[in-house]
């Protein structure tokens, strides 16, 4: 179903989608799906490269000896590449 | 005594340094040459001596540094009623719809429209739109969107729908319906590519990181004047319950 909003002439209509509508609407829902299907991925790795960043900095000031602190700082220099 | 409109600053009063505060002809001298001054100055923006009249609002702007010559602006202000944001019509859905399609009037300056929605979906979706039913690859967008701590950013260049919000799913509490309002600039234009910017608040929970803002923005690359706007989750339908209106902002 289609909803009509007319707020020139203030009428209203809800009826059934054409053939035309309906495969519009499916083509542009695919590319949405897909763009939302993408940003949701980006968005993803993007939370476990901040969630990484931040183990790694607490790692290093967690870090009591300067081998430790070294590895820390390799760690953290990994996630940064 | 006559009130003239002061151009430059008060003349030496009739005072001598060894003159007291306290002294009656002082004061006298004082009050008088304010009084005359305020009278000329309330003269010139129009106000009388009882209730300020509609030019009280006009501004007076002196053309150099000697205030020889003033002119006023204005009136600067707009009669009260003539920048009401108007509710020009909308719809509260009573059964699942694929899409809602509003066409607008081109007597307003911008427009904006605020929608509610759920999808008949698990996921979230976000909530699209088309202008003039426009379905070609006209449409580039940008969004930021923050949750919890994390902010992320994206870009959608060259699509068929520009982004206005998101539709909370089935999965999502069924007390939540989210919300998004964006506001189409200069939509009658005939000569400007469109813009579009949305804000939108939505959650998923009341975890951490479950709240959601989102801020977006589309421009439409046709330069027609906007006729109808169409309304449309990315994936399912909108269900019952949702509602999607448009205002009209005057110019």
């Amino acid at each position: 179903m289609i909803a009509i909003v007319d707020t020139v002439t203030g009428q209203h209509e809800t009826r059934p989608q054409t053939a035309e509508e309906a495969a519009m609407l499916a083509a542009t829902q695919a590319e949405a799906a897909a763009l939302d299907a993408t940003y949701a991925e980006q968005n993803a790795a993007r939370e476990q490269q901040q969630r990484d960043r931040q183990r790694a900095i607490d790692a290093f000031r967690a870090a009591t000896t300067t081998q430790g602190k070294l590895a820390a700082v390799g760690d953290l220099l990994d996630v940064l590449a | 005594m006559a009130a003239s409109f002061p151009v430059t600053f008060p003349s030496a009063l009739t005072t001598t340094p060894t003159t007291s505060l306290s002294d009656a002809t002082h004061n006298d001298n004082l009050h008088v040459k304010d009084r005359d001054e305020i009278r000329a100055v309330q003269s010139k923006v129009g106000l009388g001596t009882t209730s300020p009249t509609a030019s009280a609002t006009t501004a007076l702007v002196g053309t150099g540094g000697t205030q020889s010559g003033w002119y006023q602006v204005g009136p600067q202000h707009i009669a009260p009623g003539t920048t009401t944001i108007l509710r020009l019509g909308g719809t509260v859905l009573v059964g699942t719809v694929a899409s809602v399609a509003i066409a607008v009037p081109s007597t307003y300056r911008h427009l904006n429209v605020v929608g509610v929605s759920r999808v008949n979906g698990s996921a979230a979706a976000t909530v699209r739109f088309q202008i003039n039913g426009d379905t070609g690859a006209n449409y580039d967008s940008e969004l930021i969107s923050l949750a919890g701590t994390f902010v992320s950013s994206s870009e959608e260049l060259a699509q068929t729908s520009g982004r206005a919000g998101i539709a909370n799913g089935t999965a999502d509490p069924s007390s939540y319906f989210a919300g998004f309002d964006a506001t189409f600039y200069d939509y009658t234009s005939t000569t400007r590519a469109k813009e579009v910017s949305a804000r939108t608040s939505y959650a998923i929970g009341t975890a951490t990181a479950n709240k959601r803002a989102i801020l977006s923005a589309t421009t439409w690359r046709g330069t027609a004047a906007i006729g109808t706007i169409t309304i449309l989750p990315s994936s399912g339908s909108f269900v019952p319950g949702s509602s999607f209106d448009v205002y009209g902002v005057p110019g």
